[in-house]
């Protein structure tokens, strides 16, 4: 009767700890992709400031700010305007 | 006497150890388990205190300027270590040097950490031999901009503030580490356990700062090119929503060294002509003069305590409107002595200068201002034209402030908010007037004065076409130590309201000793014209569009070729660079934008067909005649030989888009 009992206490926890283990390596991936996606987003901002599209789009596609006068600033309309 | 049988003693042998079983395990269980239970706990869990997240900096239209990011770094324990061959390739691997992979396999150190820290997806292979130990940190993500960087700061490997905000709100953003107690296996894993027990950390605030990330990109864009091509030493860009004392943007360079300091509050210089029009709003103010008001300004030059003062401008007399629009030292002169000292002390003690103006940034420089009893001789007349006082970059926008909003002076700010994790508000700037310094008569009187200077003044290059820019360009003699003012180093600078009417923007562009020109309206006023191009062309530069519809002017529609010529001298990045301009891209348009690209044939269906006269614009100097024909709706060319100021003569009715030809003689 012992030995059963101690067997199946002893299955329990392995396998406890086996699940533990899982558990925090799971944790671990979920922190390194957390971290990977932190990274990556910041990679993203900084491809697509102003800082690095505007010398690409001046140099590659040969853009350039709008003039004043091809810049209309349409005033809002009145409140009740249909 | 009971004699035992073998069989009796036996049971009780048994008997006996049997209790004495029972005891020791009682024992062990009801006297000593707290102790054992403490022991196990010792051996099975490990301690551990938890660094808890930084709060994240965001600029004010939420984009994240910096984060929070978990890395890891590596101890390894060498007495543990079985696979060495393994270890030293994943080390190598990992780009640690000779030195630390040969540290690490020295049985007789106990513990190494190696330098930095690791992406986890890199240490992967590491991290599952036996002898590695990670150990998480968080590390710090910043946006490539440098100019932000420099705002915002940075930590050290050690996760200690250096500078910017990081170092100033350090205690916010910092947060609550934690304690835990982690499971740990027979090889020393970390085993997630029902039994490991931890406080949860508590991250730190997150920081919104006033700072635009366009426009940030903008100024340093336009700094940085106005610097190289000019040959400075450095430069400041700083614009301030007058309206509400935010700091939208604040752009600093240094040539030849890797500055860190927020140079546009740490570093005081002075500022020459750009103090002039507070002399002027004080006399306003207090009566002394009156903006048509002339005195003698000795045809350009005045000796005055054995010092010859002298105007670019000369002339034999100017009003106060015109000593403001040609910046004449000799009339500034003339109409300050109408100020006593302890006046001129005050006023611009009352624009904030000679004291810092608390923006949470360390190491912000208080300027200098000395009391009217420190002067000497000379200093009456030196202070009233910009020297012998030194302002920082933001106390002069700040100051500039008074005149685009009715003469308040508002606490300038950086920080819009702070919330905690939860997204409770902790802290929320609010508009906060200092003291209203100037009425909102004189305010607006010298904004009018400060339009006439881009309008015709000494700095009509920093003028739009569709929008009217008030300011007062700047040109001081720059000290060297030992030397003194050193002829032909100067301090160019313009400061701008920008628009003129109802001022969304002050701007204040300065530029250490260029080499190719320095007067301030020749190569800080353009760049602030870049700047407002730029912005007005952005998706979000903290514009309010609508505001700006109502004050904008009728623009060409099309001006030809050559009439684009003749407006395209003036064109400040041509001049800044030499070159032809190359402006930013025209952003692409989301959310509920104002402003629109619309074809030319478009546009002309919207113009109101009505006809017009051809304006007159006999006298006029060609560039203000282009305008005027421009603001009447028509299309401009050059011409030499027709022998008139504009055929069709003046008054003729043309429809609108018509072409004027203009008499120019080169």
């Amino acid at each position: 009767m012992f030995v059963i009992v101690a067997a199946a206490v002893i299955a329990r926890r392995s396998y406890g700890h086996s699940e533990g283990l899982e558990l925090t390596q799971l944790q671990r991936r979920k922190a390194a992709l957390e971290s990977e996606r932190v990274r990556l987003q910041q990679q993203i901002r900084d491809a697509s400031s102003r800082s690095v599209i505007v010398p690409l789009a001046e140099r590659r596609l040969g853009m350039h700010l709008p003039s004043e006068s091809q810049m209309v600033m349409l005033k809002a309309a009145a409140h009740g305007t249909p | 006497m009971v004699r035992l049988s073998r069989v009796s003693v036996i049971h009780l042998v048994l008997g006996v150890f049997a209790a004495a079983l029972i005891g020791q395990a009682a024992r062990v269980q009801l006297v000593q388990g707290g102790e054992w239970a403490e022991k196990a706990r010792r051996q099975q869990f490990n301690r551990r205190s938890f660094t808890a997240p930084r709060g994240n900096i965001f600029d004010a239209a939420g984009n994240v300027l910096v984060q929070s990011r978990e890395m890891f770094r590596i101890s390894i324990a060498p007495n543990e270590v079985k696979n060495p061959t393994s270890l030293a390739r994943e080390l190598h691997q990992l780009g640690a040097a000779d030195a630390w992979i040969k540290n690490s396999l020295d049985r007789r150190k106990k513990w190494i950490t190696l330098p930095g820290s690791f992406v986890a997806s890199d240490i992967a292979q590491l991290i599952s031999l036996a002898g590695v130990h990670p150990d998480a940190v968080m590390n710090r993500e910043y946006t490539s901009a440098p100019g932000v960087r420099r705002i915002v700061g940075a930590l050290d490997p050690e996760g200690r503030p250096l500078g910017g905000i990081e170092l100033a709100l350090d205690s916010i953003l910092r947060g609550d580490s934690s304690v835990s107690a982690v499971a740990r296996d027979v090889r020393g894993r970390r085993l997630d356990s029902p039994e490991s027990w931890s406080m949860i950390p508590r991250a730190g605030s997150n920081v919104t700062l006033t700072l635009n990330r366009d426009l940030q990109e903008i100024c340093e864009r336009a700094l940085a090119r106005a610097v190289d091509s000019l040959d400075a030493s450095g430069g400041d860009i700083v614009v301030l929503n007058p309206n509400t004392g935010e700091v939208l943007a604040m752009a600093s360079r240094r040539l030849g060294q890797k500055s860190v300091s927020i140079t546009a509050v740490t570093e005081p210089f002075e500022p020459g002509s750009t103090l002039k029009p507070f002399i002027a709003a004080a006399l306003l103010e207090k009566g002394r003069a009156r903006v048509d008001e002339v005195v003698n300004t000795h045809n350009g030059q005045l000796v005055l305590n054995k010092r010859t003062i002298t105007d670019l401008h000369k002339a034999p007399q100017m009003n106060l409107a015109d000593v403001i629009r040609y910046s004449s030292n000799i009339g500034i002169v003339e109409f300050g002595s109408r100020l006593s000292p302890r006046e001129k002390y005050e006023t611009l003690r009352d624009i904030g200068l000679g004291m810092a103006t608390g923006v949470p940034l360390p190491g912000e420089s208080d300027g200098s201002l000395n009391e009217p009893a420190r002067w000497s001789g000379q200093s009456a007349a030196s202070v009233v034209m910009g020297y012998e006082l030194a302002v920082t970059p933001l106390q002069l926008v700040s100051a500039y402030a008074t005149l685009a909003n009715g003469g308040e002076l508002l606490q300038p700010h950086i920080i819009k908010e702070i919330r905690s994790t939860d997204g409770a508000v902790l802290y929320e700037a609010k508009r906060r007037v200092l003291r209203k310094v100037f009425s909102e008569r004189v305010s607006n009187q010298v904004r009018e004065l400060l339009r006439s200077v881009v309008d015709s003044g000494t700095a009509v290059k920093a003028d739009l076409a569709a929008f009217e820019v008030a300011g007062k360009s700047g040109t001081a003699r720059r000290t060297e130590k030992g030397r003194g003012y050193v002829a032909g180093n100067y301090t160019a600078s313009f400061v701008g309201l920008f628009p003129a009417e109802k001022p969304q923007y002050v701007v204040l562009v300065k530029l250490d000793s260029p080499k190719r020109s320095y007067f301030g309206g020749e190569v800080a006023a353009p760049v602030t014209s870049v700047v407002l191009r730029a912005a007005l062309a952005a998706r979000n530069a903290a514009l309010d569009r609508g505001e700006l519809a109502s004050v904008e002017q009728d623009v060409p529609l099309a001006p030809s070729e050559s009439t684009a010529a003749a407006v395209m001298p003036g064109d400040t990045s041509a001049t800044i660079t030499g070159q032809a301009v190359l402006a930013p891209v025209a952003e692409p348009l989301a959310g509920p934008p104002k402003i629109f690209l619309l074809p030319y044939e478009k546009r002309r269906a919207i113009v109101d067909k009505a006809l017009r006269p051809v304006p007159d614009v006999r006298g006029l100097p060609v560039r203000s005649a282009v305008r005027a024909l421009h603001r009447a709706g028509f299309r401009v060319t050059l011409a030499t030989t027709i022998g008139v100021p504009t055929l069709p003569v003046a008054g003729t009715l043309l429809a609108p888009g018509s072409i004027v030809k203009l008499q120019h003689i080169p």
